[in-house]
């Protein structure tokens, strides 16, 4: 049994206040494509939401609620320019905020500042940083600015692929080793772990999207635990919170290959088990014995 | 009528004229048009000391004092400019290449985020607005930052940068991307952060932030100490970023629902003035307290200038569908750059 720190357990409360909250949540649109999701690399940071495709179609709230601030990118006072593109945030109960990017421009430069689930409150776009037409979505906790996994407030979507692990890697200085590959015997001593991993589902195009749970054991015992639940904000940093915690720059080596941080080795035969399992629950579980010297 | 009588009744009606109607006496304002020049020709032949940076009508580039265009460039993505640099930069892209005001490459910047100048400093915010870094000219990092929440407004000047969240802080930061002072708005059922400037004495800074109301507080520096001088609610209750100008002199201007508020930061007296459509932007004649104003209505934009105490003292309609436009003063020159042009007016006095 492991314990939580203190703000680790009031963000998994809030948590779990907000998904009580989020049960009546609706997907922002009527086609559900999901493209990219939550945690993925973006160069210098996570995806801060998941990504909804399907070609130009409305967009509606997840649920009622308040527009409470939107960005125009002709808009003159948009003087800080925008990577989201044209973006709209709205309040709904419970303290949830849900963002809404690249959406087309509205043509009078105006929005609807009550929202209802059942008013499209914009047409998805391919504004701002955007390789094609999609709509961004991000939900906050405003009472903690967590960045909430979309995933985990909206309706669940049906997902019957497992994620992929393409390679498990034990790296030291400029050593890097394939467990795959692992015949000869390993040194003891502290390791970085690392993993080539991906997710796709019915609902996606054809390229690696993060997974959302990676469980590490080492011989019966849980020694690594990571989650893409949630972004929390620390001493000038995203995590991503669970034990110990992860930021982008310590986490991803390449757009799939993360980092686990470091593991000790002792002498002996060590049994690797990980398991990789994405929001449906689906599994996949890589299993190597390998002689440590 | 005896004729002292009627002495006394044409005295008393000159001087009620002149309390109910002063400033029809006084002399008013024209612009007398000076040149034109077309925006795209790409660099002039003879290089120029001082340039006048822009970004609109599709364009961005410098000018010179005059007017006359001395390196453009067509817009791609969006167009970040000072009076030393200019990147023209594409939606996507990994790089940000930064030209002089000659149009030769002096810098690239390898990132993914967005780049934007505050006064003469550049800066990068991130493709989630999560994250802000300061670059030199050289393209050399000299800070980054991250955020709690994402960047809605920022301002400048001097050492000071101002940054406001959605969340509804305010945070100056100092040369060094450090914080130095946290704001956090009192007021408001909803906390966002939407609008801020800073004097250019860095001691003065207004901000506008929540709904419910909405409100603008002026802030002062004094002793190492961060102030709320004033505050007052603002009727408009705009939900996206206001434009909030700081002008010559210790003014401020707020932008309202077709109009904007001037807070003069001496006497702390605040004065709204109507305007046609939506306030585009407010430029400050560098020798007066004359205004040129201009404003959105429908496809007509308005420049309208402003003169003491902000009556209307002159103005003129340019018609058209241009989506930028920006106004500066260059001296007594008030320079337009709209539909693809830019045209150069000369301020008289009539």
């Amino acid at each position: 049994m492991f314990l939580l720190k203190r703000p680790v357990a009031v963000a998994l409360f809030a948590l779990c206040s907000l998904i009580l909250y989020a049960l009546d949540y609706q997907w922002p649109v009527k086609q559900v494509f999901l493209t990219g999701t939550f945690g993925e690399d973006r160069g210098d940071h996570f995806h801060s939401g998941i990504d909804l495709g399907g070609g130009e179609q409305d967009v509606y709230p997840v649920d009622q609620g308040e527009l409470i601030y939107f960005y125009e990118e002709s808009a003159p006072a948009s003087v800080v320019p925008s990577g989201l593109g044209n973006f709209v945030v709205a309040e709904h109960s419970g303290s949830v905020l849900s963002l809404y990017a690249h959406l087309k421009a509205s043509p009078d430069g105006l929005r609807n500042y009550q929202l209802d689930p059942a008013v499209p409150l914009g047409v998805m776009g391919e504004s701002g940083s955007s390789l094609g037409i999609h709509l961004h979505l991000s939900v906050i906790d405003s009472d903690t600015d967590n960045i909430v996994n979309p995933l985990l407030i909206l309706p669940p979507l049906i997902d019957t692929t497992h994620p992929g692990i393409r390679g498990v890697f034990l790296a030291r200085g400029q050593e890097e080793l394939d467990l795959n590959k692992g015949d000869e015997p390993l040194a003891s001593g502290r390791w970085d772990l690392r993993l080539d991993l991906y997710d796709q589902s019915e609902h996606s195009y054809y390229w690696p999207m993060a997974p959302f749970r990676v469980t590490v054991y080492i011989n019966g015992s849980e020694s690594v635990y990571m989650t893409y639940e949630f972004l929390s904000f620390e001493d000038g940093t995203h995590y991503l919170v669970n034990t110990p915690g992860f930021s982008h720059s310590s986490m991803y080596l390449s757009e799939t290959r993360i980092s686990l941080g470091e593991i000790n080795l002792n002498p002996g035969e060590t049994h690797f088990e990980i398991v990789v399992a994405d929001y449906a629950g689906n599994e996949t579980v890589f299993q190597q014995a390998v002689e440590v010297r | 009528m005896k004729r002292r009588y009627r002495f006394l009744l044409s005295f008393l009606a000159v001087l009620g004229y002149l309390i109910f109607f002063p400033r029809e006496l006084s002399s008013a304002l024209s612009l007398t048009p000076q040149a034109i020049f077309d925006l795209d020709v790409s660099r002039t032949a003879q290089p120029v000391e001082e340039t006048i940076p822009f970004a609109a009508s599709g364009y961005a580039g410098f000018i010179d004092p005059e007017g006359r265009p001395v390196y453009t460039e067509k817009l791609r993505y969006g167009a970040a400019v000072s009076p030393e640099a200019l990147i023209n930069y594409d939606s996507v892209s990994t790089q940000l290449v930064l030209r002089n005001n000659e149009g030769d490459i002096r810098s690239v910047i390898e990132t993914r985020g967005y780049p934007f100048f505050l006064q003469e400093r550049l800066l990068v915010i991130s493709t989630d607005r999560l994250k802000l870094i300061e670059f030199s000219l050289d393209g050399e990092e000299q800070w980054r930052m991250a955020f709690p929440s994402l960047v809605t407004t920022c301002a400048a000047s001097g050492d000071r940068i101002l940054v406001g969240l959605l969340n509804g802080t305010f945070l100056f930061l100092d040369k060094g991307g450090d914080i130095l002072f946290r704001f956090k708005p009192p007021e408001g059922r909803i906390k966002v952060a939407y609008g801020a400037a800073i004097d250019p004495s860095t001691e003065a800074s207004l901000v506008v932030a929540g709904i419910d109301p909405q409100t603008a507080y002026l802030l002062e520096e004094l002793k190492g100490e961060l102030n709320s001088i004033d505050s007052f609610i603002l009727d408009s209750e705009l939900r996206r970023n206001l434009l909030v100008v700081s002008l010559n002199s210790g003014r401020f201007a707020i932008e309202q629902n077709n109009g904007f508020i001037l807070l003069d930061r001496s006497n702390l007296r605040r004065r709204k003035f109507s305007i046609p459509g939506q306030l585009l932007t407010v430029a400050g004649h560098p020798g007066s307290d004359i205004l040129a104003v201009m404003s959105r209505d429908g496809t007509d934009r308005y420049l309208t200038l402003l003169g003491s105490e902000s009556r209307y003292r002159g103005g003129l309609i340019l018609s058209g569908n241009d989506t930028g436009t920006s106004i500066v003063w260059s001296g007594d020159r008030l320079i337009v750059i709209a539909d693809g042009r830019v045209l150069v007016y000369h301020l008289e006095f009539v």
